[in-house]
């Protein structure tokens, strides 16, 4: 079903290090409450949900909003 | 199609998530809490967690629907044993002597259960014969969309639970499975005598929950006829109240025992009346001391008391087990705020003369933050100039790069000046840091000579003797939490010594 593992992969990879760090910079530098957490968790799940049901958006708009 | 039909798998999925969500939250909270919850160990359960949920997503297409439904039903009923079969298992490893690659393998083989069954309803269910207008992509937006929407529901059900037991959050847990069984299987008997089951053990799941958490803590801590005072799932640990033969009552946070009612008068006496006695200050400041009983001890000699605990479950522990009510109650100078001490300290105005940091020692990552150069240069700026702010080192002080040694390193980058006591008493060391100390080894002697008479000072002038191997912690050099971590985890599952 997957056709490039690796790809796969390391996507899965970068997104779990970027939420960790994330998680961490915010807990640093505003706060440790669960709010934070919570925050970050609900924002991950809604952003996840707007990306499957953008139409336009590919591989390409991918990687300029990485760039943001 | 009727509109069952049409929603049957859209609201599956949504339940899925919904299960995954709690699913997760407690296995990584029992599990980590069996096996004590060092950062190693929250990594390696989730990890545990997350390998489950890719064998599910990587076999989700190899069965054959029959095979499916007979493992999804074995593996559901398999749930109506939480958290009695787990915990059953941890204690039969620790009372055969058996090493620590069976709890490893009980891990991940409950990962299985948890978590890899609800991975291969999303494959299976966008795989299946789609009509002709909805395109397989189509039919992933939805049930993924669903899913991801579950798991938020999920997420707010376990919020529900915060400062209760697990005879909460479990019996909704199998209510939401119940459900997921008919509307995956649509088998009315096999959902009847789902729910006839988890009335049954719902009824007893308090009893099974404490009983269970108090064998753990016998066989495993090796606790003598310990009996579970209390067993509650706070925002942020587990925390639980144990009482052993004696009567002695200890304070766990996630399986990591915080405190005991013995040793914490002895902490209190070194970390908050000795230096509340010395400075006399005007404004203290207690950052952590979820069990507030530094507060009374501080509170004479301290013309204002403010408390800083972030989590309200530990303060729940403290009020019922360790410090009445009654002692509290006309504290009139006192105030409790429920924050992040980092937090706190970056929006308050006030400037302290004492600031006492009763946290626990460095093993998570958020309370290694709590020991660095940046935190204790963010505390130096809240005080007065001869401000003191008094840390427990969690151990002797030697001259290693160990944990007491560089965390005074941290405090030595901060402030001008540090004085340690080693305490036999208290079995380990503490520190005072200030800019300018108001206090000298003499008038600590002088102070503590009633109370400890072998009492080791090391006075602001031989700290540095002690220092030159340690690595300050910082918040670029926060190793320490997984090295020390990784060294108390495999001395305790893997020495054979």
């Amino acid at each position: 079903m997957i056709k490039f593992p690796v790809y796969a992969f390391l996507t899965g990879l970068y997104f779990s290090t970027l939420q960790f760090c994330y998680l961490i910079l915010l807990q640093i530098n505003i706060s440790s409450a669960y709010l934070t957490f919570m925050i970050i968790t609900v924002s991950w799940l809604t952003g996840s949900i707007i990306g499957l049901w953008l139409e336009n958006l590919n591989r390409k708009i991918g990687l300029v909003c990485w760039g943001i | 199609m009727n509109r069952y039909q049409i929603l049957r798998e859209p609201l599956l999925l949504f339940l899925v998530g919904a299960c995954l969500s709690i699913a997760q939250f407690v296995m990584i909270r029992d599990f980590v809490t069996i096996l004590y919850g060092e950062e190693v160990v929250i990594i390696l359960v989730t990890a545990a967690f997350f390998l489950g949920l890719s064998i599910g997503y990587f076999l989700s297409l190899k069965f054959s629907e029959k095979f499916f439904e007979n493992s999804f039903l074995t593996i559901a009923f398999l749930h109506l044993t939480f958290p009695f079969s787990y915990r059953m298992f941890a204690v039969g490893i620790a009372d055969s002597n058996m090493n620590g690659y069976w709890y490893v393998a009980l891990m991940f083989f409950y990962a299985l259960i948890f978590s890899s069954i609800f991975a291969v309803f999303l494959p299976r269910l966008i795989n299946k014969n789609t009509s002709g207008q909805t395109t397989t992509v189509q039919k992933l937006k939805v049930l993924y969309s669903m899913e991801l929407i579950g798991f938020a529901a999920g997420f707010a059900i376990v919020g529900l639970s915060w400062n209760k037991g697990v005879a909460f959050i479990i019996p909704i847990y199998w209510a939401l499975l119940a459900v997921v069984i008919q509307l995956a299987l649509q088998k009315k008997s096999w959902t009847v005598a789902f729910v006839l089951i988890a009335v049954i053990a719902g009824s007893s799941i308090k009893q099974i929950d404490e009983r269970s958490t108090a064998l753990l803590y016998e066989y495993k801590h090796h606790l003598d006829e310990a009996e579970t005072l209390l067993t509650i799932n706070s925002a942020y640990q587990k925390v639980e109240v144990i009482k052993d033969e004696d009567g002695e009552r200890y304070l766990y946070l996630d399986g990591l025992l915080n405190l005991n009612a013995s040793d914490l008068e002895d902490l209190n006496y070194y970390i908050a009346e000795i230096p509340a006695t010395l400075i006399k200050p005007e404004k203290t400041l207690i950052i952590g001391n979820g069990t507030l009983s530094s507060v009374p001890k501080v509170y004479p000699h301290s013309q204002f008391v403010q408390s800083v605990e972030l989590d309200s479950g530990v303060l729940l522990a403290g009020q019922q087990f360790f410090t009445p009510i009654e002692k509290l109650s006309n504290l009139d100078r006192w105030n409790l705020v429920i924050d992040d001490g980092k937090h706190f300290l970056k929006t308050t105005q006030d400037k302290f003369d004492l600031i006492i940091m009763d946290i626990p020692s460095p093993l998570t990552i958020q309370e290694a933050i709590l020991h660095t150069v940046e935190f204790y240069q963010l505390a130096q700026s809240k005080m007065t100039a001869q401000g003191v702010i008094a840390v427990q080192l969690s151990g002797p002080l030697q001259h290693n790069n160990r944990t007491p040694a560089r965390v005074v390193a941290a405090l030595s980058k901060a402030f001008q000046q540090v004085m340690v006591i080693n305490s036999d008493k208290a079995d380990r060391s503490f520190a005072y840091a200030s800019q300018q100390l108001p206090f000298n080894g003499k008038d600590m002697r002088l102070a503590t000579r009633r109370y400890e008479r072998g009492l080791e000072i090391i006075i602001p002038d031989d700290i540095a003797f002690y220092l030159t191997e340690a690595v300050p912690l910082a918040l670029d050099n926060l190793d320490l939490v997984l090295r020390r971590g990784w060294e108390r985890f495999a001395g305790r599952y893997f020495d054979n010594d």
